[in-house]
């Protein structure tokens, strides 16, 4: 019996050997005729349909706008959905979206936005002020019935200050059918750019009632593209919504492809098997540059990488030391080296094509006063300083180690010895939000294309708190914070703009950071793409994008 | 027979406990946590408390263990932090494409390393011998990521023989409805025989490049068995009744030096389990092995928790099955 066992697990393996040899022998079809832009013929798709494909290196983590903060999620979402307002183009100015416009009152405590009119969500549901106030009120009340297990609504409580009582928003209410009014507990200057964000779409309320909690996998939007399916950790698939109130979609299928390894996708690229590909490694911008079936599109500034020194702990609790840093490093330098063309030597923390950005003068390049500033300031260059670097790229550092090496060697100039230490992303965080190191290298991608989102997020006391500080440096100016409140509450762009100016100069003599550099983000295409605009922000709907033959 | 696999069987639980243990601890103690991973750099003190106490990640880490192995034991595995979506559901959804790759690489492995290793052997110090080792020896050098670098480079963008990752062209994949996961069954269940032949092209240079390093041990070890047995009595015996070649080798020869080589295919499988994490990575293909990657990055602790149980489990039903297949090949070996 039990020899009879065995010889059945023997033979059962035998015939599975045989039947895969039985497949693997055929003669297969060419793969190279299956181009995705071209028509398609196979017996699954429809004849003649456009596909456009976008590889990227990571899959979405969920299709609810609200309730994602990664970008490979809103990428797919911004497609789906609309905002109220919407930014233009390659710049992060706002305009009209499913809002034709917004007013305040006085003291822009009262916004009033005027709604489209006759447009409606992909599933039939009419888009009007109830299915705005469904929404917000959805994020904003943390009892509301229609949050479900396991949604965070994170965005929502990082740009408006929490939820509930903590909500800059007291309430939202219809006053016909295209008109909304939102109640704000005190101004907000950065509102509308908020509006705009991507994980504030509208999204439908019938559909969020249908699904429950299951709504991030069958998302609902009025945008210009409708979901269709999701293969995870390969593919997303959407088609052209014929009922778009805006300039409907110039293909009829949007696929959004994940290929997490740099240079395959660019190999795809190559191969023709897809049409865009992003997080391109700055080593490979030649090879795009100098290829014919391929272009280049960059992406404006949105952000800066910087060099924090932990002002809580010694040396750099004297702003000498700091100073002395900044005065020490060659940024122009590890610009050239690791950036090419797509990096900026930064000078504050304020990207240069963003509103508010100061044109003050940096510190200079100057080993000999660095050194003779730490000599005033005593520092003890016998003991080895920690600079911590994160072990991974990240579009604003695209080889993080590396310029630590370099920042490592600016500094052994002056004869400060440096220790390089890496961790992976998260723990990078977490270690940095908790103020564990003394010098780190971090870097931020703007939310909304307002100055608040820099300088109040990164550098203000408010956010200075061990565990979640965005404000790593645990740099606490009372100078700059009652600038940065007061620029939060002012609604007049002119008079704001100047206060910034007045925040970045106190940054610069107080010197918690070494700006680096304000890096652009390549995005690689075929170059039968036409019509593409990069955003600054790193999203854009791709209804304008065509293929040609 | 029956007894022993029984017994076999039970192991399992204790080796599963402990495994479950090591991981849970490992995750745990390794710095980062799930919070921060999923809030980036947007975290607010009150979005990181909810999140933790959501998570139950606020209780004593022995609070937490018990926890989830009651859950376990009620073979839930938990939701995803990061996607919420039951770990059991993402593990069925990536573990056929894992399969499919592990499956058709070994039999990559095993025809061209044995067919190697036999003709090394038999013509032992000769141009064959020489060639086929030298072919092995570089397949045990070669880094997959190199190997699969250079294939999708030649082969599929300047060859265009092939396409370059994925499990299938994007048409062919929105055709086929899901049913079993596997692509290459559902294809078939679809009646969509194109896709089956597109989905089995897309797998064979991911096959290829895992299969190079098993294959090439799988040469090395039957080569040198077969010389063993090859330079016995009893082989010269056969030679001398005038049985012909390739009866004295296949039939003689063979079944008696295929004991080594067995034990070798069944170790080589969990080199080919790992081996997947990164050619899943190269080929874009939605496997197990990348996903254990992307939930350790996120510190997804159910995910990687899940993923860990499920590859232990293959791991040791694997060894068990070669255990019972040493009977089949020769049967001095009894299990009673």
């Amino acid at each position: 019996m039990a020899r009879r066992t065995s010889a059945w697990l023997g033979a059962l393996m035998a015939v599975a050997m045989l039947t895969l040899a039985a497949c693997g022998g055929g003669a297969a079809p060419s793969a190279g005729k299956s181009e995705p832009g071209s028509e398609a013929t196979s017996e699954g798709g429809q004849q003649g349909q456009v596909t456009l494909v976008w590889g990227r290196g990571g899959d979405s983590v969920g299709l609810d706008p609200a309730n994602v903060t990664d970008g490979e999620s809103l990428k797919v979402t911004e497609q789906i959905f609309d905002t109220l307002l919407q930014f233009q183009g390659d710049t992060t100015n706002v305009g009209p979206g499913l809002a034709t416009g917004c007013e305040a009152n006085q003291d822009a405590t009262e916004w009033t936005c005027t709604l489209r009119e006759g447009v409606k969500f992909q599933d039939g549901t009419p888009f009007n002020a109830e299915a705005v106030k469904f929404n917000f009120d959805r994020w904003m009340n943390s009892k509301n019935p229609y949050r479900f297990q396991g949604e965070d609504f994170g965005y929502y409580a990082y740009m408006f200050g929490g939820f509930d009582d903590k909500s800059v928003i007291k309430s939202v209410d219809v006053i016909d059918d295209t008109h909304v009014k939102f109640t704000l507990r005190n101004p907000l200057a950065p509102f509308l750019q908020n509006l705009a964000m991507a994980p504030f779409a509208i999204a439908s309320p019938t559909a969020i009632q249908k699904y429950g909690a299951d709504f991030f996998k069958n998302p609902v939007g009025t945008g210009p593209f409708k979901f269709v399916r999701w293969d995870k950790d390969s593919q997303i698939v959407l088609a052209r919504n014929d009922n778009y109130w805006g300039d409907p979609a110039k293909v009829d299928q949007l696929v959004f492809r994940v290929i997490p390894d740099n240079s395959e996708r660019l190999l795809e690229l190559q191969s023709g098997t897809i049409h865009f590909a992003d997080g391109i490694s700055p080593s490979d911008v030649p090879t795009i540059k100098s290829d014919p079936n391929l272009q280049l599109f960059l992406r404006p500034a949105n952000d800066i990488g910087y060099l924090a020194f932990n002002t809580e702990k010694p040396p750099f609790n004297n702003k000498k030391v700091r100073q002395a840093f900044n005065m020490a490093i060659d940024k122009q330098a590890i610009v050239n080296a690791f950036y090419g063309d797509l990096g900026q030597v930064a000078n504050t923390p304020l990207p240069p094509n963003m509103w508010g950005h100061s044109n003050l003068q940096d510190y200079p390049y100057d080993p000999d006063q660095a050194k003779k500033l730490l000599q005033e300031a005593h520092f003890d260059f016998s003991k080895t300083y920690e600079l911590w670097a994160m072990s991974n790229p990240r579009p604003y550092f695209p080889e993080p180690t590396k310029i630590a090496e370099a920042i490592a060697q600016d500094l052994a100039k002056i004869g400060v010895q440096v220790k390089i230490v890496t961790f992976d992303w998260s723990t990078y965080l977490s270690k940095t939000e908790n103020g564990e190191h003394t010098m780190a290298l971090l870097g931020w991608i703007g939310d909304n294309g307002d100055p608040d989102n820099f300088l109040y997020v990164l550098l203000d006391k408010d956010n200075a708190t061990k565990g979640s500080a965005g404000n790593i440096a645990f740099y606490k100016s009372d100078a700059l914070h009652q600038l940065l409140i007061k620029a939060q509450q002012t609604p007049d762009q002119a008079t704001r703009t100047q206060l910034y100016e007045q925040a970045q100069q106190i940054i610069h003599e107080d010197a918690p950071w070494v700006p680096l550099v304000y890096a652009q983000d390549p995005v690689a295409a075929s170059a039968k793409v036409q019509g593409y605009v990069p955003s600054p922000l790193g999203l854009e709907q791709l209804n304008h994008v065509s293929l040609s033959k | 027979m029956t007894q022993y696999v029984v017994r076999r069987l039970l192991l399992l639980v204790p080796t599963l406990l402990g495994i479950l243990f090591v991981v849970f601890l490992a995750l745990h103690l390794i710095p980062g946590d799930p919070a921060t991973a999923l809030l980036g750099q947007h975290a607010t003190p009150q979005s990181i408390a909810a999140i933790r106490e959501r998570l139950g990640l606020d209780k004593p880490l022995p609070v937490q263990f018990l926890y989830y192995l009651d859950a376990v034991a009620h073979l839930d595995f938990g939701d995803s932090i990061v996607t919420r979506t039951p770990v059991l559901v993402e593990l069925g959804e990536r573990l056929p494409v894992t399969v499919t790759l592990t499956v058709l690489s070994m039999f990559v492995a095993v025809v061209a390393g044995m067919t190697l290793g036999i003709a090394a052997a038999v013509r032992r110090a000769s141009l064959v011998d020489y060639l086929g080792m030298s072919v092995a020896l570089l397949g045990v050098s070669m880094p997959i990521f190199w190997l699969a670098l250079l294939m999708i480079d030649y082969l599929a963008v300047q060859l265009h023989w092939f396409e370059p990752t994925g499990i299938a062209s994007v048409q062919y994949l929105n055709a086929v409805p899901k049913v079993t996961n596997f692509f290459l069954i559902d294809s078939l269940l679809a009646g969509n025989t194109s896709a089956f032949w597109n989905g089995l092209w897309h797998m064979v240079m991911p096959s290829l490049a895992l299969a190079t390093i098993p294959m090439a041990l799988i040469a090395r070890i039957t080569r040198s068995s077969m010389l063993e047995v090859l330079g016995n009595d009893y082989v010269r015996t056969a030679y001398a009744k005038g049985l012909p070649g390739r009866i004295v080798v296949w039939r003689h020869a063979l079944k008696n030096a295929l004991l080594p080589v067995i034990t070798v295919i069944g170790l080589q499988f969990g080199s080919l389990l790992s081996g997947a994490v990164i050619t899943e990575s190269v080929f874009a293909l939605p496997g197990l092995g990348r996903y254990i990657v992307t939930a350790i990055y996120n510190r997804d602790y159910p995910a990687v928790q899940g993923a860990v149980i499920v590859f232990a489990f293959l791991f040791v039903i694997l060894n068990l099955l070669v255990d019972l297949l040493y009977t089949v090949v020769d049967p001095r070996i009894r299990y009673d």
